[in-house]
C-alpha cells in the first residue's frame, strides 16, 4: 500500500475505533425493549385467583389490568413432566381457565412465545367457591 | 498474472480456495438450518433463509475485513490474501439473498413499490434505535455491489490501482453500516446477550487488528530517512537473507532490497498490482514475487518479465566494506540499473 492510502486506512480505522463502540452502546443501551422491562410486565399487571368448582375441577382466573407490553402472552399449567397450555391473554379483563385438580397448589407461568421469555411465574393455592 | 484478461484466472490454488470456500458456506447453512429447525421448529423457510444468509454474510464480512490486517501482521495468513476478491464476491451474493428475501418478505405485500417501502415504511429518522435500519443495510449491500462489479482486474487497471484500492476501502463504510444495520434492526428485537455480545467481539477482533497492523506501518513510516544526501548507507550485506529483501524508508518511500546470487538489487517496495509489499515477497525462478498475488518483476531493472508489462522503478545501489549505500533518488519505472556485487572478506 503507498503511503496516502496508508495515512486514509489509519485515520478511518481510528475514527470506526470510536464511532463503532459508541453506537453499539447507546443502541443497546436505549432499546426500548430491553429484557428487563419485558420481565416488568410481569407481576404489577395481573392478578391470578384458582378457585375449586367440584371435586376434581378448578379454575383459573387471570385479570389483564392494563395493555399488553408483549406481542403475545400464553398461559401455561405447569405439572412437569408435561405443562398444560392453557389459552391465551390477548385484552384488558378476567380470562378464565379450567383446570384438572389434582394438587392442592399449582405453578402458573405467563410466556411469550415470541420472544421466547417468562413473563411471570405464580403459585398459587385454591380458594373456596 | 496475465497479459490480457480473463474473466477467472484459474489455477489450483484457486480452485482450492473455491471449494473450500464452496464447501464452508453449504456447511454452515446446512447446520444453522437444522440448529434452527430444532430450536425453532415453528420458523418458516422464508426467515430461515433470510437469517441464515444474514449470519453468514456477517460472518464473511468480518472473516474478510481481518485477512487484510492479518497477512500484515503474520505471514502465514497470506494464502487467504491470495484470492480474497472471490471470498468478497461470495459475501456479496450471500448478502443479496439476505437482501432480496428480506424486501419480499417485509415490504412486497402492500400496495408501494417494495424498494420505496422500504424507505417509506418507517420514517423515525429522528430516533436513532427506531431508525430505519433497512437503509444501512441497503448502503452496505450497494458498496458491496460495486465493489463486486469492479472486482476485476480489467478495472483495477483502468482505474489505476490508487483510485481503485480508495473505492474499495469503501468497505469500511459498508461494514460501519452493516454494523448498524444489526444494531438497530435485529438486536432491538432478538434480547440474547449471546447475540449483542457475538456483534461486540467480532467488532473488537475487527478494528483491534486494523489498528495494530496500521501502527505497526506507521511505527515503518516513522523510521524514514529523509537525506539530500546521494547515497545513504542502509545497513550490513548481513541483514539480508538471500533471496529475500530488507525494506528501508528514505524520504517517505519504501524501497526493496533484494539479496540473489550474490548481487544486490534494490526496486520501489510498491507491487504495480494491488500495490502489494514487494519486500516481504521472495525470490522466485529469478524473479521478485509479491507476496500478495504472485506479480514478478526482475530485480535488476523492475519489469515483468515478457509478456507482461508492469513495472516498478529501481534505485543505484552500492556496497563498500560490506555496507550498503543506496541512491534515494528513483529512476523511471523499468530502468535497468546494475545491480552490486557482493565481495565477503
Amino acid at each position: 500500500m503507498i503511503r496516502p492510502l496508508r495515512t486514509y486506512h489509519f485515520f478511518i480505522w481510528h475514527g470506526l475505533a470510536v464511532l463503532l463502540p459508541a453506537l453499539f452502546c447507546l443502541s443497546i443501551a436505549l432499546r426500548p425493549d430491553s429484557p428487563s422491562a419485558y420481565r416488568k410486565v410481569g407481576k404489577d399487571d395481573f392478578s391470578f385467583t384458582l378457585t375449586k368448582l367440584s371435586n376434581d375441577t378448578g379454575r383459573l382466573t387471570v385479570e389483564l389490568k392494563n395493555s399488553l407490553k408483549v406481542p403475545s402472552c400464553v398461559v401455561y399449567l405447569l405439572s412437569p413432566p408435561q405443562n398444560l397450555l392453557l389459552g391465551k391473554i390477548d385484552h384488558v379483563g378476567s380470562h378464565h381457565f379450567d383446570i384438572p385438580l389434582t394438587t392442592k397448589t399449582v405453578s402458573v407461568q405467563l410466556y411469550d412465545p415470541i420472544h421466547s421469555i417468562e413473563i411471570t411465574l405464580t403459585e398459587l393455592s385454591y380458594q373456596k367457591e | 498474472m496475465s497479459a490480457s484478461y480473463q474473466a477467472v484466472l484459474w489455477n489450483r490454488q484457486k480452485r482450492i480456495y473455491d471449494l473450500m470456500l464452496g464447501g464452508f458456506v453449504i456447511c454452515f447453512l446446512s447446520l444453522f438450518s437444522i440448529t434452527t429447525l430444532i430450536v425453532k421448529p415453528e420458523v418458516t423457510a422464508e426467515t430461515l433463509i433470510i437469517r441464515s444468509t444474514s449470519t453468514l454474510a456477517l460472518f464473511l464480512l468480518h472473516v474478510i475485513l481481518c485477512i487484510g490486517p492479518l497477512a500484515r501482521l503474520r505471514p502465514i495468513f497470506l494464502p487467504l490474501l491470495y484470492n480474497r476478491r472471490h471470498l468478497g464476491v461470495c459475501m456479496f451474493f450471500v448478502a443479496a439473498v439476505h437482501g432480496i428475501f428480506s424486501i419480499i418478505q417485509f415490504h412486497a405485500l402492500g400496495n408501494v413499490n417494495p424498494i420505496l417501502s422500504v424507505f417509506l415504511s418507517n420514517t423515525h429518522y429522528e430516533s436513532l434505535v427506531k431508525f430505519p435500519f433497512e437503509i444501512f443495510g441497503i448502503v452496505g449491500l450497494t458498496i458491496f455491489f460495486l465493489m463486486a462489479a469492479t472486482s476485476h482486474d480489467f478495472w483495477l487497471h483502468n482505474l489505476t490501482p490508487r483510485i481503485w484500492k480508495m473505492f474499495h476501502m469503501g468497505v469500511y463504510i459498508a461494514y460501519a453500516s452493516i454494523v448498524l444495520h444489526v444494531l438497530l434492526g435485529a438486536l432491538q428485537d432478538e434480547i440474547s446477550p449471546a447475540l449483542v455480545a457475538t456483534l461486540a467481539l467480532g467488532c473488537i477482533v475487527v478494528i483491534t487488528l486494523h489498528l495494530l497492523a496500521g501502527k505497526r506501518e506507521r511505527a515503518k513510516d516513522l523510521t524514514s530517512i529523509q537525506t539530500d544526501q546521494k547515497f545513504v548507507k542502509v545497513g550490513s550485506v548481513h541483514d539480508i537473507q538471500d533471496n529475500r529483501a530488507k525494506v528501508i524508508v528514505l524520504n517517505g518511500e519504501r524501497i526493496a532490497i533484494f539479496k540473489y546470487d550474490k548481487r544486490l538489487s534494490a526496486i520501489s517496495n510498491v507491487c504495480k498490482h494491488q500495490n502489494g509489499p514487494l519486500g516481504e515477497g521472495k525470490i522466485v525462478d529469478g524473479c521478485v514475487t509479491c507476496p500478495w498475488h504472485g506479480y514478478q518483476y526482475l530485480p535488476h531493472n523492475g519489469s515483468s518479465p515478457p509478456p507482461f508489462r508492469e513495472k516498478v522503478s529501481t534505485y543505484d545501489i552500492k556496497v563498500v566494506d560490506e555496507e550498503v549505500w543506496i541512491n534515494p533518488s528513483p529512476y523511471p519505472e523499468g530502468t535497468e540499473r546494475p545491480a552490486a556485487r557482493i565481495n565477503l572478506s
